[in-house]
């Protein structure tokens, strides 16, 4: 077999719990969950609220008598915070390792071909992480991004290893037992619906996925599934995506607190997320030509059910506030019924180019109005000084009724020159 | 017009027709007469601004001006602010003044004589000067203030070093 390739799978220990305990010392120690938007279910848990018995998506409600019972804390999530801690941790690693993929807010793989020592690297990067962030983290070793993730998986639930567990550099025989004794649920692409298709062929453990034959499988499960057996037998098919694609849209939805059944409300809600949108549109440097609206009811109740989105195209690509903020309530103009319980809306600003590359088009001579122009830099200058917000329109609506709960979030620690952590 | 299709995609097609409809609908809406006015389409052919003439002599003397995170953050990942609180006078001599932001670098390695940001686990945040003599670990204070008293930490107590203050600003 051939094992040239080596990949590792760093990720962050409970990564928004963690990030939570790093600027507030008093959740050292005590169970502790992030919510979901809208505070609706834990999808992070510290170790103690694990030991409760707290499972992912636990609706928090349900909790309600653990945090009277058991001090169980929880949090809303602060996406401002762990977005900051997640470009430091992504930074640190990219430092350590020739290359680097960043794969999800929390895991990045590393390209470790050639260096020698691998566990002591490992645990110099985990080390480093530590140090510098106050993060724990685990890493998985392997010779494929399917191994070097099942590595990490063992270097996450079996203390033994020390938390960071190398794959490849097992002898097979060792390999082999490690293999047998994980779940065949445990492999990366392996969903619970799989699990239970390959237990009734007898397939129930990684190793039993691995020895299996190849071709049958991909003609009962396709390619995809081919794939993962030939990275379990450390054959790596998959190699790093260096470069993050460049985002083509950009979109800003969320659901609401309540129901909204009025169309102020609903437009509110839509003037407030492409206001948003805009702002992210002019961070990244980009101009839209067109704007999705949606809006949605709650599929999950048992209500008059109603969905429709509009995209609306602009005469020019923008990146102007007022200009997007109109064409969106035009599309919401046309989509809105009245007589429906509304639980979602959502704008998206797609068609994407960097701002200055679109031509002036015939009719409208240079497509931005400068006034607008400094509006726009003045308003995203006091937004990014005085918080969010501080300065918005009128049309998003004040008070935001609709607006989802957080109710207990922590402040953005590390990005707001006035919520700084506080000490003596 | 009349189309057939498969029951199966049904759905799927009315969706798509519904939102065909939409678009146009908001394309009337946002059509509107245009006046053509001659004057804007006197655009400049080469929009681009064209330098002519001698080079600035000063050209060759630009530098990158002066950058605060240049001189205080010497490593970006690692260090992070707080804010000292309002009332907070224990590090006033060290010229750490209430209401100043500090600079803390998590990745120096904290040794004794340093200035800290502390944690005693169940007591809180602090910023003094690290002190270890062989085993016994204390936090000294810097202060006009007399009430701020030295801190040695006990047997059994858990002192958390988050790292090294490398500079505080006072505004004014």
């Amino acid at each position: 077999m051939a094992r040239s390739s080596v990949f590792a799978l760093v990720d962050v220990n409970n990564f928004y719990v963690s990030c939570e305990r790093v600027f507030d010392w008093r959740l050292i120690g005590k169970p502790v969950v992030v919510l979901s938007n809208n505070d609706g279910c834990a999808v992070a848990r510290s170790n103690e609220a694990k030991a409760l018995g707290i499972k992912m998506g636990d609706p928090w409600f349900q909790l309600k008598d653990l945090v009277r019972d058991k001090g169980l804390i929880g949090l809303s999530s602060n996406y401002t915070l762990y977005g900051d801690m997640s470009a430091r941790v992504m930074k640190i690693l990219a430092d350590m390792a020739p290359r680097q993929e960043v794969y999800s807010i929390d895991e990045s793989f590393l390209d470790l071909a050639g260096i020698p020592n691998r566990i002591e690297h490992g645990q110099a990067i985990r080390h480093r992480v530590l140090k510098w962030t106050g993060l724990p983290v685990c890493v998985g070793i392997g010779s494929s991004k399917t191994e070097a993730k099942l590595a990490n998986f063992l270097a996450k639930k079996r203390p033994q290893y020390g938390s960071v567990c190398d794959l490849a550099a097992m002898t097979d025989d060792e390999r082999t037992a490690v293999l047998e004794s994980i779940d065949v649920g445990e492999v990366w692409g392996i969903g619970s619906q799989l699990t239970k298709k390959l237990g009734m062929k007898g397939i129930t453990t990684a190793r039993g996925l691995r020895d299996a034959n190849a071709g049958s499988l991909r003609q009962a499960h396709g390619v995809v599934m081919e794939r993962t057996v030939r990275e379990l037998r450390g054959d790596s098919c998959m190699s790093l995506e260096l470069i993050a694609p460049a985002r083509r849209e950009i979109m800003c939805s969320r659901s609401f607190s309540h129901d909204v059944t009025t169309y102020q409300q609903l437009r509110e809600s839509v003037l407030t997320y492409v206001c948003r949108a805009a702002e992210k549109l002019r961070r990244q440097r980009s101009e839209t030509a067109a704007v999705m609206v949606f809006v949605q009811t709650n599929a999950h109740k048992d209500v008059p059910q109603y969905g429709r989105r509009a995209v609306v195209s602009l005469p020019a690509s923008t990146d102007d506030t007022l200009i997007l903020a109109n064409a969106a309530v035009q599309g919401l103009k046309t989509i809105y019924r009245d007589g429906y319980r509304y639980k979602k809306s959502g704008t998206m600003l797609i068609d994407l180019t960097p701002k200055g590359m679109h031509q002036a088009t015939l009719f409208n001579g240079v497509a931005s109005d400068p006034k607008h122009d400094a509006l726009n830099a003045v308003m995203d200058k006091i937004n990014a000084r005085y918080g969010r917000s501080t300065l918005a329109l009128a049309g998003a609506g004040l008070e935001k009724p609709w607006k989802l709960r957080a109710e207990n979030r922590s402040p953005p620690y590390t990005t707001d020159w006035n919520q700084l952590p506080r000490v003596s | 017009m009349r189309i057939r299709v498969p029951e199966s995609i049904a759905p799927a097609v009315v969706t798509v027709l519904a939102d065909y409809r939409a678009v146009k609908e908001v394309a009337k809406l946002h059509l509107q007469p245009v006046l053509i006015d001659p004057l804007s389409m006197l655009i400049p052919a080469c929009a681009t601004r064209i330098a002519a003439g001698f080079p600035s002599p000063a050209d060759d003397y630009l530098d990158d001006g002066i950058d605060l995170n240049k001189m205080l953050v010497r490593n970006g990942p690692a260090t992070y602010f707080y804010t000292i609180e309002k009332a907070s006078d224990s590090m006033n001599v060290k010229g750490i003044m209430g209401g100043d932001r500090i600079l803390v670098d998590r990745s120096i390695e904290a040794r004794s004589g340093m200035i800290v940001l502390a944690v005693i686990l169940g007591e809180g945040a602090t910023v003094k000067q690290l002190e270890i003599r062989g085993s016994r670990i204390r936090l000294i204070p810097h202060s006009t203030n007399p009430i701020h008293k030295p801190r040695t930490i006990l047997e059994g107590e858990e002192l958390l070093i988050v790292g090294v203050v490398t500079s505080s600003i006072t505004l004014f």
